[in-house]
């Protein structure tokens, strides 16, 4: 699924060069569900920009599903980001003024979905993280928790390979971060693969593995004992 | 992404900012109207002073003092007075030649009792009856006695009697107005020609030229001679016979050039229309000039644009816009900016026109090839100043784009 082979980042800010990642090797499986984590600068966004194709590393090989992506042109890079990849961001980055079932249709609006079609999966999707009634609000009528569903229902949508979440509940409250894990797990009862980036350890003993960073380094990585199951499953919880 | 999504992106990124889009519009609103009115003014004027030169009678030749310089515009030209009476005689009636009249003209306050206007004044003879194709309503036109006798007789336009007594069918006939204070008899008024403009016979009072000379201008002078060939094929033959009379009348030795010019209407009409296409092109030129900064209006609100938009890009790219989708997307939008404002700009551009063709009595013709050119113009416009901010999008790199504050 995943294969990273000495992927290296180097920054060059003026005469200083900084590795935000110096060798890592990695390798994730289909249907894993692993958590990074790690201090603050020790490069897991780096890391995630790479794993989601939205970067590309400036030295060592990463197989996605068997090719090489790490010499792939922005083109092509952007084809395997709306086939293979769905990203949440910390910061949701939905589109402004526009309402929550066309933010989850754009990815399959540049893949080429009839527009039916693509309404029909949207809702769906939206359904699926419980915000079923909420199709035609626009971002800013939407509370943080939502925001991020809409944010996860947009990633789903195109059934990608992986799911990337960079700190996917670091605006949240403990409670709708919860509900967020919720729909990871339940994702991963799917069968998707999913990688999430997180400060919070709890949020961490939602998964099932723990990869640790340092200074651009794998550190660790170990097996969770026993994962935690979120609760707050979605059900609409609308009219609360 | 297919074509259609792209323009209905657009759409709604160009609804999104109604204000700045109309705004931005504007600048090609006005260029593409400018444009279109200019060439239709332009167009108009061109055509109505080609009626009036062929409406100053057929198979005319206009003999006028000066060098010959055939088309172009001689300061000099006219000047020198160097058409006499004499000049006239012996250009002789024949086969290539119908009628001759010399011409002579001033401006004069006209009385009637208490009516009294200005009027232009044309001294000539009787042939300018023929000439002209004069038609007369009432009473009759000026004849070889009258100027023999240099009699104080006149012939009147419709707008003139009007103009002294309120109605073009009044009773003037018999009646003695005053022209600058020298009586003359109404004898004839011609029939309304309905026609416009300069030389228009219905503002006009004729009379004959040895009257004019004498009492209101005081010498001897004649402005020009007026020559109606027999046919259109014979007015080379009239031109050469005419040429050759007045170089024997004037001594002029063999080399030396005229010191008059014989020019036909085709001639003035080339002059004339030299002159209102330089015009046009140089109106049309000033209003192009106001496109093109409309055109870089559009870039610079474009790149405004792409600025303010640069996560929207970055989100876009991130799920998996290719360069080609950004690309389109903002090109699209300028193209349809250009394209509606240059819409706009054609319909005011014509109201504009036909609004001035009105107030100036001018057949302003807009011609569908200057609408299509205006609408190909505001297009490519659209294009060519869309595809740099376009192609700064395009090329952003998403993370770079996310991350942008
Ligand atoms: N665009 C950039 N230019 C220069 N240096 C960068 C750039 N992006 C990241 N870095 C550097 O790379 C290192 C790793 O950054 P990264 O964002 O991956 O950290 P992180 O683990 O995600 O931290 P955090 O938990 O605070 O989000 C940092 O030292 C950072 O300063
Ligand atoms: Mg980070």
């Amino acid at each position: 699924m995943i294969n990273l082979k000495g992927i290296k980042k180097i920054y060059a800010t003026g005469d200083i060069q900084v590795a935000a990642l110096g060798g890592v090797d990695l390798h994730v499986g289909a249907g894993e569900f692993v958590a990074i984590m790690g201090p603050s600068g020790s490069g897991k966004s780096t890391m995630m920009n790479i794993l989601g194709c939205l970067d590309t590393p400036t030295e060592g090989e990463y197989y996605l599903d068997g090719t090489d992506v790490a010499k792939a042109s922005g083109d092509d890079l952007s084809v395997i980001r709306n086939r293979k990849i769905g990203f949440v961001f910390q910061g949701f980055n939905l589109l402004p003024r526009t309402m929550a079932v066309e933010n989850v249709e754009l990815p399959m609006l540049y893949a080429g979905v009839g527009g039916k079609e693509r309404r029909a999966r949207a809702i769906a999707a939206l359904e699926s993280v419980g915000l079923g009634e909420r199709i035609h609000h626009r971002p800013k009528e939407l509370s943080g928790g939502q925001q991020q569903r809409v944010a996860i229902a947009r990633a789903l949508v195109t059934n990608p390979s992986i799911i990337l979440a960079d700190e996917p509940t670091g605006n949240l409250d403990s409670r709708s971060s919860e509900e967020v894990m919720a729909i990871f797990q339940r994702l991963h009862t799917l069968g998707n693969t999913i990688i999430i980036v997180t400060h919070e350890p709890d949020i961490a003993e939602f998964t099932e593995r723990i990869v640790r960073f340092r200074d651009g380094h794998i550190e660790g990585d170990e097996l969770v004992k026993n994962p935690r199951k979120a609760l707050g499953q979605v059900v609409e919880e609308e009219g609360v | 992404m297919n074509f259609l999504e792209s323009i209905r992106v657009s759409l709604r990124a160009l609804r999104a900012n109604k204000l700045r889009s109309a705004l931005t519009m504007l600048g090609i609103i006005i260029g593409v109207a400018a444009v279109i009115a200019m060439v239709g003014i332009g167009n108009g004027a061109t055509a109505s002073i080609t009626s009036q030169i062929q409406g100053m009678g057929s198979n005319l030749l206009t003999i006028s003092p000066g060098q010959s310089n055939n088309g172009g515009v001689n300061g000099g030209a006219g000047s020198s007075a160097s058409l006499t009476m004499t000049d006239v005689s012996k250009i002789k009636i024949g086969s290539a030649i119908k009628a001759v009249a010399p011409m002579t003209s001033t401006s004069g306050q006209v009385v009637l009792g208490s009516g009294n206007t200005s009027a232009s004044i044309n001294g000539t003879t009787a042939d300018y009856q023929i000439i002209k194709n004069v038609t007369i309503t009432r009473g009759r036109f000026i004849t070889q006695e009258d100027v023999n006798s240099s009699a104080r007789v006149a012939v009147l336009g419709p707008n003139v009697v009007e103009n002294l007594m309120g109605d073009a069918n009044a009773d003037i006939i018999g009646k003695n107005i005053k022209i600058n204070n020298v009586p003359f008899q109404v004898i004839g008024v011609t029939t309304a020609t309905g026609s416009t403009g300069f030389q228009s016979n219905d503002d006009m009072i004729t009379a004959p030229i040895s009257t004019i000379q004498a009492r209101l201008i005081g010498n001897k002078t004649v402005r020009s001679i007026l020559v109606s060939a027999t046919s259109e094929d014979l007015m080379q033959m009239a031109q050469d016979e005419i040429t050759i009379a007045l170089r024997k009348a004037h001594k002029i030795p063999e080399g030396k050039e005229n010191d008059f010019r014989v020019q036909n209407q085709a001639d003035m009409l080339e002059t004339m229309q030299s002159v209102t296409q330089t015009m046009t092109m140089l109106l049309g030129g000033i209003a192009g000039i106001s496109l093109l900064v409309g055109g870089i209006g559009i870039m610079n609100i474009m790149l405004v644009s792409v600025t303010e938009r640069t996560r929207e890009i970055g989100i876009r790219k991130a799920i998996g816009a290719k360069g080609r989708d950004i690309l389109l997307q903002f090109l699209i939008e300028a193209v349809v900016l250009s394209v509606l404002g240059g819409g706009i700009g054609i319909a005011l551009g014509y109201g504009g026109a036909s609004l001035v063709g009105k107030a100036f009595a001018l057949d302003t013709s807009i011609s569908l090839t200057s609408v299509i050119m205006a609408f190909g113009f505001s297009a490519a416009i659209g294009i060519i100043f869309g595809v740099f901010p376009a192609r700064k999008a395009a090329a952003m790199d998403p993370i770079d784009a996310l991350r942008f504050e």
